[in-house]
């Protein structure tokens, strides 16, 4: 049988479905996610109320699993503006499926990794003291501290996201109200504004979109580069390196290529999208997975090599214990996961299957969670003074809070599927259209039947 | 008597092409003319701009702003209470301007958004002239007409290849 012609009523009808059907499965997916993301907020509550002692951190460990999920979740974040962004402005005609996926994963991750600041103040419930606001006191944030530029940064950066997920979402928001019932109708008239798809309602959308792009790009990187700042402006033994900012940045655009492909490969097969999601998005991403792994393993390879030359005495019980002392087993398990096993998947191409890059993508994310715990913990527990010298083992409390939150973000993921196409109806037709105008072979059966005659 | 609108749909941007000449031919102001579409249409517009967009000089003026704003922040604020910190001075160029920066960005994506929402009249919910049936393709030109033209306006857009035509 002929396969059915791609139009704009097939594309709708297919992106669209997901959010007008519901089935058990999803439900059941997104009871269990619920409970999961349930047991944060309960292991939040109980420290709350019975003090942050419920934490491992102890001196001189102050920070631990929740600074590194932090930073890791920040990491993740990158995956979506960023590269949405970058591909954006090079005009890279392979990106159109794949944005939404990408823009919505920095608005969750950024939601989650928000999370374990306020988490780990333990007195929460202060958090507003970080809002510069007049008050009667006259006292202000410190603006010199990096954890004032954390949150300025991070905050510029969840208003850039959740903007530039929102402005390509407004065309997708009309033709869910024009296609749909009941109370949906309702809200996806006011998600969509009073959108219409005039001609001078595109010219404008795109060069907001096209502005937002270029805004993005340089804020993206700031917000990591500030991150690694709140380690790289402390005197500590392997965090005062003048290369932490680049090094993070590297480490999340890897961790975050990584991220966003998991959650292609699983909206792919969970809302059937598999003539949309096609190989070559897989084989793209994965070549770009495979040049952050040799980045990442440069910066590694630099990092320490310098730190070993050096042989500062302070610095090396941190070095050797990552090596071949306590933290060995993590660090070589991180090498394998970063970069001994997407090696080979990712360089050769007929290992660069789907299945093969999902598997490749998991190590990362996984690797790269250990090495934000190997930056900070081995340090922390290794201070200048050897009679200061600690340990630290999480507690069960932040172990749940800190692996809950997988669960949470999931779980905004999968609702926001829900109700918002997780491809970009409008994006995805121009793709064809313009595919067709180019006389290129377009990612789909056929050509969208809006061209221009010639 | 009140205006009417012509909602006449092409299946091509061709024929819309071709009707939006006749009809500005036929003396169709243009500023009564919309043209509607699923996605944008790449190639020459179909209706010469009515008004250039000022995006960027929102966006330069909300970066102007929020560096102008983040910059005052930073400073006034530790003026205000000058507590020496990690022996920096009160007011210390190297983190103002990390402020600053971050200030500005953020003051350019929300000019972006501002302005894109005014100069498109955003949201709005009033009830406007459209055919949900564009999101399944096509191109709906919308003509204001009054009572005398319309019977023009039918012949024009249906000799075009007008797939569909309402009055509404």
């Amino acid at each position: 049988m002929a396969e059915e012609q791609f139009n704009e009523e097939r594309i709708n009808r297919d992106l669209l479905g997901p959010l007008f059907k519901t089935s058990g499965m999803y439900y059941l997916t997104v009871g269990l996610l619920a409970a999961v993301a349930l047991v944060v907020f309960v292991a939040w509550g109980l420290q709350l109320s019975l003090g942050i002692g419920m934490a491992g951190k102890n001196r001189p460990s102050f920070w631990g699993l929740y600074i590194t999920t932090f930073v890791f979740w920040i990491g993740i974040s990158h995956a979506g503006t960023l590269i949405s962004a970058i591909l954006r402005v090079v005009q890279a005609e392979w990106r159109r499926p794949i944005t939404r996926c990408a823009e919505a994963i920095t608005t969750f991750a950024l939601c989650t990794g928000s999370l374990f600041p306020i988490i780990h103040l333990g007195r929460a419930w202060l958090f507003f003291w970080m809002i510069p606001y007049p008050n009667s006191r006259h006292l202000w944030p410190n603006f010199q501290s990096p954890l004032m530029w954390d949150f300025i940064a991070i905050n510029t950066y969840l208003t850039g996201s959740v903007t530039y997920l929102f402005l390509p979402m407004i065309p997708d928001m009309a033709v869910a109200r024009d296609k749909s019932t009941g109370w949906r109708k309702n809200m996806y008239r006011t998600l969509a504004l009073g959108w219409r798809g005039t001609e001078r309602q595109w010219v404008r959308l795109e060069k907001a979109i096209g502005i937002m792009a270029l805004i993005i790009i340089p804020v993206a990187v700031s917000v990591h580069t500030i991150v690694s700042w709140d380690f790289a402006m402390t005197i500590m033994p392997m965090w005062h390196s003048t290369i932490f900012g680049p090094y993070f940045v590297v480490g999340a655009i890897f961790s975050g290529i990584a991220g966003l492909l998991i959650a292609m490969v699983i909206i792919r097969k969970y809302f059937h999208l598999e003539h949309y999601l096609q190989q070559i998005h897989f084989d793209n991403l994965g070549k770009m997975l495979f040049t952050m792994s040799l980045l990442w393993f440069y910066f590694t390879f630099t990092e320490y090599l310098v730190t070993w030359y050096g042989n500062n005495s302070a610095e090396m019980p941190v070095f050797w214990s990552k090596i071949s002392g306590q933290y060995a087993p993590m660090f070589w398990l991180m090498v394998v996961c970063n970069f001994i096993i997407p090696f080979p998947i990712l360089a050769i191409k007929k290992l660069r299957t789907i299945p093969l890059i999902f598997f490749a993508s998991c190590c990362v994310v996984v690797g790269m969670w250990i090495e934000r715990f190997l930056i900070i913990v081995p340090t922390l527990i290794h201070p200048y003074l050897p009679y200061n010298y600690g340990h630290y083992w999480p507690s069960v409390t932040e172990m749940c809070i800190a692996g809950g939150t997988a669960g949470f973000f999931v779980l905004l993921y999968f609702l926001f599927a829900k109700f918002s196409p997780m491809i970009s109806i409008w994006e995805y037709q121009e793709g064809l259209q313009v595919a067709a105008h180019a006389g290129a072979e377009p990612h789909a059966p056929s050509i969208n039947p809006v061209t221009e005659s010639h | 008597m009140p205006d009417t609108w012509c909602l006449a749909k092409f299946a091509r941007p061709v024929e819309a092409r071709s009707a939006i000449r006749r009809l500005l031919q036929s003396g169709i102001d243009p500023e009564s003319m919309e043209v509607m579409t699923s996605q944008p249409i790449h190639g020459e517009p179909f209706l010469p701009e009515k008004k250039p967009s000022k995006l960027r000089t929102w966006a330069l003026c909300g970066a102007a702003v929020g560096m102008v704003g983040g910059c005052a922040l930073a400073t006034i604020t530790a003026l205000n209470y000058p507590l020496v910190k990690g022996g920096m001075p009160i007011v210390a160029p190297w983190t103002v301007g990390l402020i600053t920066y971050e200030t500005t960005m953020l003051g350019a994506v929300l000019a972006t958004l501002a302005g894109l929402l005014i100069e498109l009249g955003l949201p709005n919910f009033r009830n406007l002239p459209y055919d949900s049936s564009v999101v399944d393709g096509g191109v709906v030109v919308a003509v204001k007409s009054t009572a005398d033209k319309k019977p023009s306006i039918q012949d024009v857009v249906t000799t075009a290849g007008a797939v569909k035509v309402n009055w509404v």
